[in-house]
């Protein structure tokens, strides 16, 4: 018997990112979690003699329709890395934190777009990843409704963006064994009801102001490098 | 954490009980185990810490995982169980497997109950995080010495097999979303349902298993049976590795470095051999099932496509689920 046979890894990630004016002391960590991800993410999977065959990342970064218009919401293809690389470092570095207006920014948006993602549907084992980093709490969807640039094709209701994620009865937008939310969002609205109520979450609970980094960020990756 | 305690009569029915193991990062591996043999009743049992699920680190217990804690203590928590149960001199029977699994249930939830206390709250939510999460698959098993009488207790998609000259049994069912057969289950990846863990939610399956004069126990983690491109390699495996031997020793070698060659995880099968009396007489029971195996099947899974392995598969499973 050969041992020719190996199991496939194709791993997508979508990062959402809170680009908004309060996110300014902490913009810079994510923005380096977001560039180092891959990396990081590979190395803990080459510790377990685990090797990625595809990996792609998608930027989602996100403020509030009303109080700011044209720069609410930045969306990417994805990036085949490492191929494209460059440019998703460019991506990345692009972004800065300012605008926002309230404290609620409209994270059910850019996680509405990254739900329902150009998913790659190959590979014997596949891993559909969304991060959302944020200090906010969420506005309901479609309160920057009125705004020229929002989304036509966006979630109507919670419970539309929640049939959009799926369960085990009704399937979504994303593979219902490949998907993992990984939310660095505070505990309230909406982020609660999503780590509470919708499966394969992992919520690290974020204290509005204070930033992400009281997590162990060799956590982070474990839980993400096993789970692929 | 093993123990062999090799005196009593159902030694005269136990030809070899044994433990094959191997970790993808030294110290870290989040497997275990834990075996015994005693005058009336048998114990092996194998663990998984679910490594995604419970990858939170604790600092008061040297930086380790909840997964890798989980493991580890449940292993020793059904040595501990085990030997108060055979001190007990319980029946083991279809009658009173409930409160076996009750019972094991409330060890494993106690003592993993008491790690959970002694750490700091863990902040992190969702329905993918649990407190000290692991599988396991245990076998409890006593002989009226002309058959070996068995009850597999399990909670998630570490595996419990009984493997004869006809072939090999899968006795336990995965504990997943979404259940598929054996080998749609190595592709599907599904999220487990159940698992043992501190907060108690969990449930223990059980299945008696009886009536076989001779046989092997066998039970793994998937780093054993999940990284082969078919459910009939991992039978293929053990047989054709034992034939490769002369003595337990080496069979225990040669499955270690078989393994290695394919798997992709922590890896962890436990093995008990009975009714055979010797090494010899052991192998012997096996060649016809070995040449059915390779010719049948595995001398033609190389150049075959997947669709083409479905339909092998097919006519393999039969016999798989054959207690079914």
């Amino acid at each position: 018997m050969s041992s020719n046979y190996r199991i496939t890894y194709n791993v997508d990630m979508v990062f959402c990112i809170d680009a908004t004016g309060s996110m300014g002391g902490v913009i810079n960590m994510v923005k380096n979690n977001a560039l180092h991800f891959f990396n990081d993410v590979t190395q803990a999977m080459a510790r377990k003699n685990k090797t990625i065959d595809k990996l792609r990342v998608r930027v989602v970064a996100f403020r509030d329709y009303i109080a700011d218009g044209d720069d609410a919401m930045l969306v990417t293809d994805f990036f085949s890395l490492p191929e494209q690389t460059a440019d998703f470092e460019r991506c990345v570095n692009s972004i800065e934190a300012f605008g926002g207006g309230d404290d609620p920014e409209d994270g059910l948006e850019a996680l509405g777009y990254a739900i329902r993602s150009n998913w790659n549907a190959e590979g014997m084992k596949k891993r559909q990843v969304i991060v959302v980093w944020t200090d906010a709490t969420t506005h309901d969807l479609g309160f920057g409704a009125s705004a020229p640039n929002y989304p036509s094709r966006m979630a109507k209701t919670f419970d539309e963006l929640t049939a959009w994620w799926g369960d085990c009865q009704n399937s979504g937008y994303i593979n219902q064994n490949a998907k993992r939310l990984l939310l660095f969002a505070p505990n309230g609205p909406h982020w609660n009801v999503i780590s509470d109520t919708w499966d394969n979450v992992i919520h690290f609970p974020s204290v509005a102001g204070k930033g992400l980094g009281e997590y162990d960020y060799e956590q982070i990756i474990d839980s993400i490098s096993n789970t692929i | 954490m093993a123990t062999n305690n090799k005196k009593g009569s159902l030694l005269t029915f136990v030809d070899s009980m044994f433990v094959v193991a191997g970790e993808m990062i030294e110290q870290n591996g989040e497997d275990s185990y834990s075996y015994c043999l005693g005058n009336k009743f048998g114990y092996i049992g194998v663990f998984d810490g679910c490594g995604g699920i419970g990858s939170r680190k604790y600092e008061n217990y040297d930086n380790k995982t909840g997964a890798y804690i989980a493991s580890h203590v449940s292993g020793l928590t059904m040595l501990d169980w085990f030997k108060k149960f055979c001190a007990a001199d319980y029946e083991l029977s279809s009658n009173n497997i409930k409160n076996i699994c009750d019972s094991i249930k409330d060890n494993l939830e106690r003592e993993l109950k008491i790690f959970e206390s002694s750490s700091a709250t863990a902040a992190i939510k969702g329905s993918l995080t649990k407190n000290f999460p692991t599988t396991a698959s245990m076998i409890l098993f006593t002989s009226n010495k002309t058959e070996m009488y068995a009850a597999y207790i399990w909670a998630g998609d570490s595996r419990g097999f009984l493997l004869t000259e006809d072939g090999l049994f899968q006795v336990t069912t995965d504990d997943i979303e979404i259940d598929g057969d054996a080998m749609e289950n190595l592709s599907n990846d599904s999220k487990l349902t159940n698992m043992v863990c501190a907060d108690g939610d969990f449930k223990l399956n059980s299945r008696i298993i009886s009536g076989e004069e001779k046989g092997i126990f066998v039970t793994a983690t998937d780093g054993f049976f999940a990284y082969f491109s078919t459910p009939m390699e991992f039978e293929f495996m053990i047989i054709d590795s034992m034939l490769a031997s002369d003595s337990v020793e080496t069979w225990k070698s040669q499955l270690a470095n078989y393994i290695k060659k394919y798997t992709g995880d922590d890896f962890t099968m436990g093995v008990t051999v009975y009714g055979y009396k010797t090494f010899k007489a052991l192998k012997k029971s096996y060649f016809d099932r070995h040449n059915v195996l390779y010719t049948k099947y595995i001398s033609k899974l190389a150049d075959m496509s997947d669709e083409e392995k479905v339909n092998l598969w097919n006519d393999y499973k039969k016999n798989y689920y054959r207690g079914d």
